[in-house]
């Protein structure tokens, strides 16, 4: 082997080193960080808090009595269920990307109804609730057995109402 | 120490391999020293605790009379003219942290690094009422939550 293929050898072993040392800091910190662990995770207390309070809480869907002072668990008012309500119900500022919520409502008989909370990010979102990690999204979906409530035709029709709330992974 | 050039090349090679070795466990035993007085977990743990409070608040059907929130020493829940304690051990102390409750956030600082805003804040999401006013609390030993109109947010110091 001449000089010039030596010094080329040397070069390369040297390369291998500095890899080979990588490698071994990579595990130390891989090893280091197996026990920190500075995630909460409240996806689904969160979830669940969200449907409640679109479902149940006075400024929800729900048929609310000003007069009685009451809110009908399970009933729904019509004037309520829209996404302009939902929007004000929360409060979702435009460049919102936590947070993304769809309604559907069955009554047999009629057209689905849909409302939603930040519809363009739900639509974008429901692709990636399989992917785990930061980045990805979670769904929760729960269905409750409801009465409509037309307050224009003054009629209550029975239904299935689906709620599917898609939170981002922090 | 080595008896050929070649001998005292590769003895440097060591000596350097080994010198950065020690930086690299002497980095890490920095960056550990760091992370037991960094208050991270902390924050994050009461940024979420009480943006699922309001949460809550805004979930339940009727009116909050009054809700002590104080993750040491136990809560109190008001329900009319019964108290109901509920006496459970945590090691968070409240009044390490200053708090501010904005319309779509909760955001806990760390005192003592006011000024780093990088590391002071945690914050998560809240989505509060329009009606709602932001509230900045230094130094609580309490919160205290209202709903009877709208949420109330209270120093129970004040």
């Amino acid at each position: 082997m001449n000089k010039k293929a030596q010094f080329e050898m040397e070069q390369i072993l040297q390369i291998l080193r500095v890899m080979v040392l990588s490698v071994i800091v990579l595990i130390i910190y891989g090893l280091v960080s197996l026990g920190i662990n500075n995630n909460i995770e409240i996806f689904h207390a969160e979830s669940q808090l969200i449907i409640q309070r679109i479902v149940y809480s006075a400024e929800g869907i729900n048929f609310y009595d000003a007069e009685l002072d009451r809110t009908f668990p399970g009933m729904i008012d019509s004037t309520k269920f829209s996404s302009g309500h939902l929007q004000s119900v929360f409060n979702l500022p435009d460049d919102d990307q936590h947070l993304a919520v769809k309604l559907s409502l069955t009554i047999e008989g009629e057209e689905e109804k849909l409302a939603y909370l930040n519809q363009e990010w739900f639509d974008r979102w429901i692709e990636l609730t399989s992917f785990l990690g930061k980045g990805g999204r979670q769904l929760k979906s729960e269905i409750f057995p409801v009465i409509y409530f037309d307050k224009e035709q003054k009629l209550k029709k029975q239904g299935i109402l689906k709620v599917e709330v898609i939170i981002r992974n922090d | 120490m080595f008896s050929n050039k070649k001998g005292q090349e590769m003895g440097l090679e060591t000596i350097k391999e080994i010198v950065l070795l020690f930086l690299v466990a002497g980095l890490f035993t920095m960056f550990l020293v760091n992370l037991r007085s960094d208050t991270y977990f902390e924050r994050s743990y009461l940024a979420r605790d009480l943006s699922l409070i309001e949460q809550g608040i805004y979930a339940s059907p009727g009116k909050i009379l009054k809700y002590t929130y104080y993750p040491i020493g136990g809560t109190s829940l008001k329900l009319g003219s019964a108290d109901i304690e509920n006496e459970k051990f945590n090691q968070i102390i409240l009044s390490n942290f200053d708090y501010s409750f904005d319309q779509n956030k909760v955001e806990v600082k760390d005192k003592t690094v006011r000024d780093n805003v990088a590391k002071s804040g945690a914050k998560y999401y809240a989505y509060l009422k329009k009606e709602f006013m932001n509230v900045e609390l230094k130094e609580p030993p309490s919160i205290e939550f209202k709903k009877i109109s709208q949420l109330e947010i209270l120093n129970s110091d004040e």
